[in-house]
C-alpha cells in the first residue's frame, strides 16, 4: 500500500531565520504549495479577496529553483506594498513562464505572523521525486 | 553544507582557527573569536561551516572572520567579516551584506535621571513612544516621500532629514560617515524598491527591531563614558532599525544580477547565497552604489525615528529635547551618542604585507570599530575610539563599547553586533507565550508596548546568547573595550 500523502508544505527551523519545504505532484502545484507555506509563515491568509494580481517569473529548465525564489519574492513584494491578505491562488505554466494568479484584499493591520524580508538562495533545492517535486527554500526574517 | 560538524582548532582563549582545506576551495583560514562555550554553540548550529564557506570567496585576504555572537545565517554566518582585495580580483557579495542593508543601532543620551525623572512617568512615556513611533510589518512611516524626496534621501541620507528640519546639525557628525555615504547611486535603485519605501521613512519595522528606554547601570571606563556624555543612572534610548522594504528589494534585485554575472564569469561558491562578482565589474559597482543609497535610507530612517523619540520625550517631560538641561533654559539634553550599521560592505584601506591595500570589507552582523586617532572618527571621539552600540535582548543588558587600534590587524576593525540568537523562533514561542513574556517583563519593572504581543516570544531574552559573555569575549580578543552597561526599562516593539 502506498504511504500517506506527504504534507503540501512544512516549516523548517533555523536559528535566526525560517525555512520551508514544499511538495507537489507537478511544478505548478509545488509552486502553489510553496506560496501557501509562505502565507502561513507570514499569517496573511484570509477568506475573501476581490482584488486579483498576476505575477509571472521566467522558468529556466536548468534552474527551476531560481524561478521559485523569484516567485516567492514577488509575493513578498505584494504583501509588503499592499499589506495584502491572500484569499486564493493558482499557478500556471506556459512554456518558460510561471504565472501566479492571486486573489487578495488589503488590510491596514499587520498580520499576526513572522515578517519575511526575502526568499534566499541559501540551501535552495528543487528536485524531482517519485511523487512529483520537492523544494527547500530559506527566508531572511 | 555537509552534515559533519566542523571543529576549529584553538589559537588562544578567545580565538579559534578553521584550517584551509576544511571545505574545498578555501583560500584563507577561518578565524572565530569566541570563548569555548560560545564556540560550542557556533559548532552546534553549523555557523562554523559558513565561516569556512566564506573563505572561498575570490580575493579574500587574511582570514574569514567571525565575531563572538556568531550564529547560522543564510550564506554568510551572522557575525561574519570578510575583506577582499579590490585591486587583486576581490569580490563583493550582496549576501555578505544581507537584505536589511545598513541595519544598525543608534544610542540617544539624555540629561534625565531614570530614578528621579523617568521612573514616575515610565508607563506614560512608553505609551507615548508606542503611539508616536510607527512600527510593525509594512507599516507607514512618519514621512511620505514623493519621487524627488526619495531621490534626495537616497543621495543625502541624514543630510536630507536635516534639510527638512529633522534634527540638529551636530546629529550628522555623530553618525557613521557623517550620516551619508557619498558613493550612493539612486539611479541603481529600482522603481520597485523606491515604491516599497515611499511610505516607510521613519518606521521601526518588525522582527528584532525595537526601541528601548534604558538606564545606565554601570560605567566601566569612566574617561570614555564622560566623552560620550554617559553617567550612572542616566536615561537613554537605544534604537535598532534598518532600510525597511527598500533595502530588502535592493538586495533581491542585485543578487539576481550578481548571481548571473558570477555564472558568466565562472565563479563557483559553496552556497549560492554567496554569489559574488569582482568589485571592478560593472555589476559590482552598480550593487555598491545601490547599497550605499539603501544605507543612506537606513540612516535617514533612524533619524526620523529619533525625531519621533525626541517629540515623545518633549510631550511627556516638557522643555526642549535638544537643549541641555543645565544650559540657558529647560531642556532634556537628548543628543546622539553614535549611530553605526552592522550590515554593510565598505571600501577601506588597511596595511597588509607592508603596503596599504584597498579592501572591500563585508560586515554581516558585525560592527565597524575604529580605534583611537582613526581619521574617519568625529573629532570628539578621536582620542577614545569609535563608539560601538551593542543591543542585548529585551530584558537583558546592552553595552556601549569603543573600538581598538589592535582590531585593525585582528578583524579589519570589526567587533560583535549583539547577543546573537541561540534558539529558533519556533522553539522560543514554545517556551512561553508572548503574553506571559510581557507579564514577566512587567513584573521586573520593564514597561512594554508591543503591537503584536503574540510574536514577542520570538525575541525573548532566552532566545539569545548571554550578551555580557559576548562583549567580554570581544574585549578578551582585543576587538573592542567595554565602556558602559545599560539595562532596559521600557521596550517598544513592532
Amino acid at each position: 500500500m502506498p504511504g500517506p500523502e506527504p504534507p503540501p508544505f512544512e516549516i523548517l527551523e533555523h536559528t535566526a531565520d525560517i525555512g520551508l519545504r514544499a511538495r507537489g505532484k507537478s511544478l505548478e502545484v509545488l509552486f502553489e504549495n510553496a506560496i501557501w507555506g509562505l502565507i502561513e509563515i507570514v499569517g496573511a491568509r484570509t477568506d475573501e479577496g476581490k482584488n486579483e494580481e498576476r505575477v509571472s517569473v521566467r522558468l529556466d529548465e536548468d534552474d527551476p529553483g531560481a524561478a521559485l525564489v523569484d516567485l516567492l519574492n514577488e509575493v513578498i513584494y505584494l504583501l509588503d506594498l499592499q499589506q495584502a491578505r491572500i484569499a486564493g491562488l493558482s499557478v500556471e505554466r506556459a512554456d518558460s513562464v510561471i504565472e501566479a494568479r492571486i486573489r487578495w484584499r488589503p488590510d491596514p493591520d499587520p498580520p499576526e505572523g513572522t515578517e519575511l524580508k526575502a526568499a534566499t538562495f541559501h540551501q535552495l533545492s528543487l528536485e524531482k521525486r517519485d511523487y512529483g517535486f520537492d523544494a527547500t527554500v530559506y527566508f531572511d526574517v | 553544507m555537509s552534515e559533519t560538524a566542523v571543529r576549529p582548532e584553538r589559537i588562544d582563549a578567545f580565538a579559534w582557527r578553521i584550517p584551509v582545506g576544511t571545505v574545498p576551495g578555501m583560500r584563507v583560514p577561518g578565524v572565530v573569536f569566541a570563548t569555548e562555550e560560545l564556540m560550542n554553540k557556533a559548532v552546534e548550529d553549523r555557523a562554523v561551516e559558513q565561516v569556512a564557506n566564506v573563505a572561498t570567496l575570490p580575493g579574500i585576504v587574511e582570514a574569514s572572520y567571525a565575531m563572538p555572537d556568531i550564529h547560522w545565517g543564510y550564506g554568510f554566518p551572522i557575525g561574519g567579516v570578510a575583506a577582499t582585495d579590490v585591486e587583486d580580483g576581490g569580490v563583493v557579495s550582496p549576501g555578505g551584506v544581507g537584505f536589511d542593508i545598513a541595519c544598525g543601532v543608534r544610542l540617544i543620551r539624555s540629561d534625565l535621571e531614570f530614578d528621579g525623572d523617568v521612573r514616575p512617568r515610565l508607563a506614560e512615556l512608553v505609551d507615548t513612544l508606542g503611539r508616536r513611533v510607527p512600527r510593525g510589518t509594512g507599516k507607514g512611516g512618519a514621512l511620505r516621500l514623493d519621487r524627488r524626496g526619495m531621490e534626495a534621501v537616497l543621495r543625502d541620507g541624514v543630510r536630507y532629514a536635516l534639510s527638512v528640519g529633522i534634527g540638529v546639525e551636530e546629529d550628522a557628525e555623530l553618525c557613521e560617515d557623517g550620516g551619508v555615504l557619498q558613493t550612493a547611486a539612486p539611479e541603481d535603485v529600482s522603481d520597485r524598491a523606491k515604491e516599497r519605501a515611499a511610505s516607510q521613512l521613519g518606521s521601526l519595522g518588525a522582527g528584532n527591531h525595537f526601541l528601548e528606554v534604558q538606564a545606565v547601570e554601570e560605567i566601566i571606563e569612566p574617561d570614555a563614558a564622560e566623552v560620550m556624555g554617559l553617567f550612572p543612572g542616566q536615561a537613554c534610548v537605544m534604537l535598532h532599525s534598518g532600510s525597511r522594504g527598500l533595502g530588502h528589494q535592493v538586495c533581491t534585485d542585485h543578487l539576481r544580477v550578481v548571481d548571473a554575472a558570477a555564472r558568466r564569469l565562472g565563479i563557483e561558491v559553496p552556497d549560492r547565497q554567496l554569489a559574488c562578482v569582482p568589485v571592478q565589474e560593472e555589476e559590482a559597482q552598480r550593487y555598491l552604489g545601490a547599497m550605499a543609497a539603501a544605507a543612506n535610507f537606513a540612516r535617514a530612517n533612524r533619524h526620523a525615528l529619533t525625531h519621533a523619540i525626541r517629540e515623545s520625550f518633549q510631550e511627556v517631560f516638557g522643555g526642549s529635547a535638544k537643549r541641555p538641561r543645565k544650559g540657558s533654559g529647560p531642556g532634556l539634553g537628548m543628543s546622539i551618542v553614535y549611530d553605526v550599521a552592522h550590515n554593510l560592505a565598505k571600501v577601506e584601506e588597511y596595511e597588509l604585507g607592508g603596503r596599504v591595500r584597498t579592501l572591500c570589507v563585508h560586515r554581516k552582523g558585525a560592527t565597524r570599530a575604529f580605534g583611537p586617532r582613526h581619521p574617519e572618527l568625529p573629532s570628539r571621539y578621536r582620542e577614545i575610539g569609535q563608539p560601538v552600540i551593542i543591543p542585548g535582548s529585551m530584558g537583558s543588558s546592552s553595552y556601549v563599547l569603543v573600538g581598538t587600534s589592535e582590531a585593525a590587524r585582528k578583524s579589519f576593525s570589526s567587533t560583535c553586533h549583539g547577543a546573537g540568537r541561540a534558539m529558533s523562533r519556533t522553539k522560543a514561542k514554545k517556551v512561553m507565550s508572548g503574553v506571559e513574556l510581557v507579564r514577566q517583563l512587567e513584573g521586573r519593572g520593564i514597561a512594554v508596548a508591543a503591537s503584536r504581543p503574540g510574536l514577542l516570544a520570538e525575541e525573548a531574552p532566552y532566545a539569545y546568547k548571554d550578551v555580557s559573555q559576548v562583549v567580554r569575549a570581544c574585549e578578551g580578543a582585543g576587538l573592542s573595550r567595554m565602556v558602559a552597561r545599560l539595562v532596559p526599562v521600557g521596550v517598544v516593539k513592532g
